[in-house]
């Protein structure tokens, strides 16, 4: 079956894909939104430029979305660009990388009903810790490109999501109670390597600013 | 031990419904026995196993239909093929179906199957206690195309408005079906159901 994969450039939409071909699916296209919208309750709000190198690398066509990233204006760009995915692709289903949020995969859901496709979340419900111990098993090196939620720093940027990052997650979480796989908006991450990518990208340049209060970003230039 | 029978066309949904939180790991935190059939491959061996003890029919995605095409693999839930003993102790086997899985309860035992297509989180009103469900409202996780309506069943709970049978019981047998993911939401009811009925 073809499918196309909500990509944003982070672990979840990553690994998710991974599984796919894993099972024997064909990854036929990305499909990337990028939001004006820094608040999106949608998406994540990646590097244009960086994604597009991810998509290189992987050798899979990538579809760009741009919305405003209004509520419910978003959900209407979401729809176009999986409409853009099955005339061009002809797609069958597609994969997100949802693992807990009822409010992003039941919107994904209707549309894919709308458009008779198959929706796959292969992480959903999945277990934290045992998903960010899966992801360095399977040979995925992910780092933090953004974080929100108290305690968490600016000095939480770059880090590589690693045993030693996750026994450290998981003192906070139990501290204070955010998620561990950072689904609830606590992190932000970008894939660096992992088996579905030819070679390993080197961070060139970065650049991290303040998006709000307890709030950091940081943008990556990739090669 | 716990009969897990997975009723998904698709094999990435298997991740999805049935291994991992949803079904599988569950029962591995409660450290309860299980083995996860497909429901096209379910023979006498896995039935009559001695060891078994209870039954859990997982849900699939929207789309997939399939299941409703081939009841007849689900014929064992109501007419065991062998006699005597054995099939009696099958016949007594409590079984709880999830979404697809209480469709395929409900329509094997004559129900009928009703378009109603519900996606996301709604709140249902439980009338009487269910699996440790106390009579109250419960927020709930729900992702089905069809309802079913089916007079040997007893209704505990409805979609708020619509009266659509949300959790169901078999008047006479240990059968229960729930038309929302418990595996979401409310994963205790699925640890109740094992340790407990």
């Amino acid at each position: 079956m073809k499918l196309g994969i909500l990509f944003s450039g982070g672990k979840d939409s990553t690994y998710s894909a991974w599984l796919a071909k894993e099972f024997g699916y064909e990854l036929t296209c990305l499909i990337s939104i990028f939001s004006k919208n820094p608040e999106s309750y949608m998406f994540h709000t990646p590097s244009i430029k960086q994604v597009k190198k991810q998509a290189q690398i992987m050798e899979i066509p990538l579809i760009i979305q741009k919305t405003k990233g209004e509520k419910e204006e978003e959900l209407k760009d979401l729809e176009k660009a999986i409409q853009k995915a099955i005339k061009k692709y002809k797609i069958e289903g597609i994969v997100t990388g949802a693992i807990q949020s009822i409010y992003q995969s039941s919107r994904i859901q209707k549309i894919c009903d709308k458009l008779n496709l198959e929706c796959f979340n292969p992480l959903w419900q999945k277990n934290e810790e045992e998903y960010l111990a899966e992801l360095i098993q399977n040979k995925f090196k992910t780092i933090l490109t953004g974080v929100s939620a108290y305690p968490l720093d600016e000095s939480f940027l770059g880090k590589e999501i690693n045993s030693e990052f996750i026994n450290e997650l998981k003192k906070i979480s139990q501290k204070y109670k955010i998620n561990p796989a950072g689904e609830g908006g606590e992190f932000e991450t970008f894939v660096l390597n992992c088996p579905l990518f030819k070679k390993e990208f080197n961070i060139i340049n970065k650049r991290i600013s303040s998006t709000g209060e307890n709030s950091w970003k940081m943008e990556l230039e990739v090669e | 031990m716990i009969l897990i029978i997975n009723i998904c066309e698709e094999r990435l949904h298997y991740l999805e419904f049935v291994k991992l939180k949803p079904i599988e790991d569950i029962l591995r935190k409660e450290k309860i026995e299980y083995q996860t059939i497909y429901y096209k491959k379910i023979t006498d061996k896995e039935l009559l196993n001695k060891k078994l003890n209870k039954i859990i029919i997982c849900g699939t995605s929207l789309k997939d239909k399939e299941y409703l095409e081939n009841l007849d693999y689900f014929k064992w839930i109501k007419f065991p093929k062998l006699k005597g003993p054995a099939g009696s102790s099958l016949w007594d086997k409590p079984i709880l179906g999830i979404c697809g899985g209480m469709q395929i309860l409900s329509l094997i035992f004559g129900g009928v199957l009703v378009e109603n297509k519900e996606i996301g989180q709604i709140k249902i009103k439980f009338e009487k206690e269910f699996l440790n469900f106390k009579p109250s409202f419960n927020e709930v996780y729900l992702l089905h195309n069809y309802a079913v309506i089916n007079s040997e069943f007893e209704v505990f709970a409805n979609s708020h408005e619509l009266e659509i049978p949300q959790a169901i019981k078999h008047k006479t047998k240990s059968i229960y079906g729930v038309l929302f993911h418990p595996e979401v939401r409310n994963k205790e009811l699925i640890s109740y159901f094992c340790r407990n009925v």
